[in-house]
């Protein structure tokens, strides 16, 4: 059992290795950054269904866990990087890297967690809207923090992050994060979360503490949200605190309306596709906010369920 | 003494829901509840279960104190219910309803469940088991992936049943679990509720307002009314008090029943 | 002193638009427990719809005129209201919460980049309705003409929405309404009407706070409404969402506090506020200043 566990590990991760060197030699760059973004999204779509669709809450500031990862990570590359990998010389470099971009995006992931624990705490006793917008001002206050902070580029951003990012490591995540999520809520504890979501008072009843387990939905939703962002940092190379915004948010909670609100498999589908739609749509940008904000409408009234409801499909299937 | 409950008191602003209320439950006992509408039957329940506290008052589940815990520590403690409105997780399937349940039953952590450590799935496996045995008891196994909301009312009742039973509760709290069931569904009801007093050896505190129920089932019964025990005895004696007859006479549909 | 009742001036002229935006939130939430995101976006459409009237009505700058203009605008801005309850939330009337949140936002959006779109994003400059003179003056503190308009036509407003609220048929519909809708339907009450109305009511208010910051700030583009619209949101939080005395304190209280951190502090954190006083309220008291606190029914 264990064997084949690690047998599978080795080939999921020669699978990505291969991947990586194909898109980064033989497919054009272009195609290549649309589906390192789509990667990003899938994580930032999953993370948040576990707290909005999985667990019931509202959250829609889950940009500003992104932000948190994102300069977090950023800082570390950028400040740390020679002291840290001067005392890492004895290791191949590409090693050596590694491992100080995955030690930036866990620091990234813990601290964005660490904000959805202060989150979540004071904001459990809040129903429904007020939470929604407790969330947002938290989004919001967030983003006038980093504004000011003058070590990470303030108004006029934070530039030259190396750009370790790639197929590889984005799709490790993808894979991680869908893994962790779906197996949290298949698991017999886990399954509290949707009960908390179902109906709270009868949550309580048969023993679930449901205090303890939004927090979990908020701390976990926020850490993956975290290293989305430590990802994004690293692809984009350059942060400006514009890409963080309220709308930024909305853009993630349509992601996992569209989805369908606990639908794992429906949050990747919907990522993947709002995330190529706007290319394909490059030409007409003004439009293209106008046809989102009616995709909105018309979606909520016609089909709130979404692309799946709370179905999953392939192998996450119930 | 399973549950003691002493001089519970409880008002929402100027409604006194609970006065003085005191009434003890021995382990296996089936206790029944009746009393006309309004009469803090369902209340009694909310603050046995931890949802509301009473103003003032004790209560105690074998010795131990509940007031001012949470409804999920009471649970822990072995005190399960169901509701007069059913809250089934509706978009949850049947077998998912009743396994969230076993909860505070499994020792592995909730890290150890996510890394599918062995260890943590053996026990979910044997959990499951007893889960299941639970479903077949009631009928209910073979629809256990079908959801909640699809299921036929009378069975909707019974899963909710199932569902506190897996807590393995000490006390189990059944708010008219007869509601809207036909006939031969509460014959059911009723030879399954003796099944679970004497199998599990549960103690079990029943409201209902099915008289014939009522009275045919339970060995001791409770009257309240305005929030306070007007009555107290074996359905025989209940069903001769005066009180008890004037307490129902504003329900006219229900003197018939008292009578049979 | 003088510096201080100034700024004190200019924080209830602020706190007046900032009490009429509020206003239609909480009259909203009042009667659909919905927070109503593009309430902010009909206060933008108030002033653009005050630009044109402004340029299209053959009069001269005068009050008479900003009189015309004012009233057009809150006409439009009512049947906005109407038209945007009607379309996207009253399909919605029995849907979970959080759909109606997202049409909401989605409604916003959409008038915010459509607007962007039919009104072209580039800022435009509102015509000078009312030259900008003091016209008041005590001590060294002078009350210009504007703000003077501005306080005293939100007055005026307010008094008769507070007419309407408590002496009228309608209004005392709309409070029915609040309280619950089923209950309404029980004594022969149209809710569904009553929507309307209170739609009608808290955009017009909102049309009308856009055309007079106009006045002084004649600077207005199709996004101009989000910041208002969120500030004058807390505002509604703080007063106790859903009260409608409480709308008129928390909108004051936001104008004035905002005056006077820029004034006395630093304007960088100006925005800020509004979010710092938006935490503090939810974690102290979310049912705000004036509300009070409901219990859910097990």
């Amino acid at each position: 059992m264990i064997l084949s566990r690690f047998l599978k590990t080795i080939l999921i991760l020669t699978l990505l290795l291969g991947l990586n060197w194909l898109f980064k030699n033989q497919i054009n760059p272009y195609f290549t950054q649309i589906v390192c973004l789509i990667g990003i999204n899938i994580i930032m779509a999953v993370s948040l269904n576990l707290i909005n669709g999985i667990t019931g809450q509202f959250s829609i500031g889950h940009a500003g866990f992104m932000a948190i990862g994102a300069y977090t990570a950023a800082a570390i590359t950028v400040y740390l990087h020679d002291p840290v990998l001067s005392r890492l010389s004895f290791l191949p470099m590409p090693v050596a890297e590694g491992l100080f971009f995955i030690a930036a995006l866990f620091a990234g992931g813990l601290f964005a967690s660490l904000a959805g624990l202060l989150v979540g705490i004071p904001t459990l006793r809040l129903r429904g809207d007020y939470l929604a917008i407790a969330t947002l001002g938290f989004g919001e206050i967030i983003r006038v923090i980093v504004l000011n902070l003058e070590f990470v580029g303030g108004a006029r951003g934070f530039g030259d992050i190396p750009e370790y990012a790639n197929f590889f490591w984005i799709y490790l995540f993808v894979l991680i994060t869908v893994a962790v999520v779906a197996n949290l809520v298949k698991s017999f504890k886990g399954m509290a979360l949707l009960a908390i979501r179902e109906d709270e008072v009868a949550a309580e009843s048969i023993g679930i503490p449901t205090s303890r387990y939004k927090i979990i939905a908020f701390t976990v939703g926020s850490f993956f949200a975290g290293i989305g962002g430590g990802l994004f940092a690293h692809l984009i190379t350059y942060l400006h605190t514009n890409s963080f915004t309220f709308l930024k948010s909305i853009e993630f909670i349509v992601m996992v309306v569209l989805g369908g609100l606990g639908s794992i498999t429906g949050s990747i589908l919907a990522a993947t596709l709002l995330t190529l739609l706007p290319e394909a749509l490059r030409g007409f940008d003004e439009w293209r906010m106008v046809a989102y904000s009616l995709l909105l409408i018309l979606m909520m009234i016609l089909r709130p369920q979404g692309i799946l409801g709370t179905r999953e499909i392939g192998f996450l299937k119930r | 003494m399973l549950l003691e409950i002493k001089n519970c008191s409880l008002s929402f602003g100027g409604i006194q829901a609970l006065k003085n209320f005191s009434a003890d439950l021995q382990a296996t006992e089936l206790l029944g509840e009746i009393g006309p509408n309004g009469a803090g039957k369902t209340t009694l329940f909310n603050v046995l279960t931890g949802v509301y506290q009473p103003d003032e008052g004790e209560i105690r589940l074998g010795g131990s104190s509940l007031l001012g815990k949470l409804p999920h520590q009471i649970n822990e403690m072995g005190m399960a219910r169901t509701f007069q409105n059913i809250r089934l997780f509706k978009e949850m399937t049947v077998e998912e309803n009743v396994l969230v349940a076993s909860h505070h039953r499994i020792r592995s952590s909730l890290l150890a469940l996510t890394l599918r450590r062995k260890n943590a799935l053996r026990e979910e496996e044997v959990l499951t088991k007893q889960a299941f045995g639970l479903l077949d008891m009631f009928s209910l196994l073979d629809r256990r992936l079908d959801l909640a909301k699809n299921l036929p009312y009378g069975d909707q009742r019974k899963l909710e049943i199932v569902r506190a039973l897996v807590t393995l509760p000490k006390v189990l709290l059944l708010d008219e679990p007869a509601a809207g069931m036909n006939v031969t569904e509460k014959k059911e009801l009723m030879h399954l509720i003796l099944r679970i007093q004497s199998e599990f050896g549960i103690a079990i505190l029943l409201i209902e307002h099915d008289m014939s129920f009522v009275m045919s089932l339970c060995p001791r019964l409770i009257v309240l009314d305005y929030g306070l025990t007007i009555a107290e005895g074996t359905p025989e004696e209940v069903r001769k008090n005066p009180r008890v007859i004037e307490a129902y006479l504003g329900e006219k549909v229900r003197i018939n029943s008292l009578g049979g | 002193m003088t510096e201080f009742l100034q700024q004190l001036i200019n924080g209830l002229a602020w706190g007046s638009i900032y009490a009429l935006i509020a206003l239609g939130y909480t009259m909203v939430y009042g009667v659909l427990r919905l927070i109503n995101f593009a309430h902010g976006d009909v206060y933008m459409i108030g002033a653009m719809t005050g630009y044109y009237a402004a340029h299209r009505i053959a009069l001269g700058a005068s009050g008479f005129k900003f009189g015309i203009v004012l009233a057009l605008s809150m006409i439009a801005c009512a049947l906005l209201g109407a038209l945007i309850e009607r379309v996207a939330y009253r399909p919605l009337r029995n849907a979970p919460r959080l759909s109606v949140l997202i049409t909401a936002i989605g409604v916003s959006l959409f008038l915010e980049y459509g607007g962007q779109l039919l009104f072209g994003a580039d800022p435009k400059f509102f015509p000078e309705l009312i030259a900008n003179r003091p016209f008041l003056e005590w001590r060294g503190v002078v009350i210009n003409n504007i703000q003077f308009i501005i306080l005293l036509v939100s007055v005026i407003l307010m008094v008769l929405l507070q007419f309407i609220v408590m002496k009228t048929k309608i209004g005392k519909a709309m409070r029915a309404v609040s309280f619950s809708h089923t209950a309404s339907q029980f004594v022969g009450i149209n809710v569904g009407s009553v929507i309307t109305v209170t739609f009608l009511i808290g955009s017009a208010l909102a049309g009308a706070a856009g055309v007079m910051v106009s006045l002084s700030n004649p600077k207005i583009d199709p996004l101009m409404g989000i910041m208002p619209g969120l500030k004058a949101f807390v505002a509604a939080v703080l007063g106790g969402i859903g009260n409608i005395p409480g709308a008129l304190v928390g909108g004051y209280l936001m104008g004035i506090a905002e005056t006077f951190v820029t004034a006395y502090l630093s304007s960088t954190y100006r925005d800020a506020l509004a979010f710092i006083i938006l935490i503090l309220i939810l974690l102290v008291k979310p049912t705000g200043l004036l509300g009070k606190a409901v219990k859910e029914k097990v």
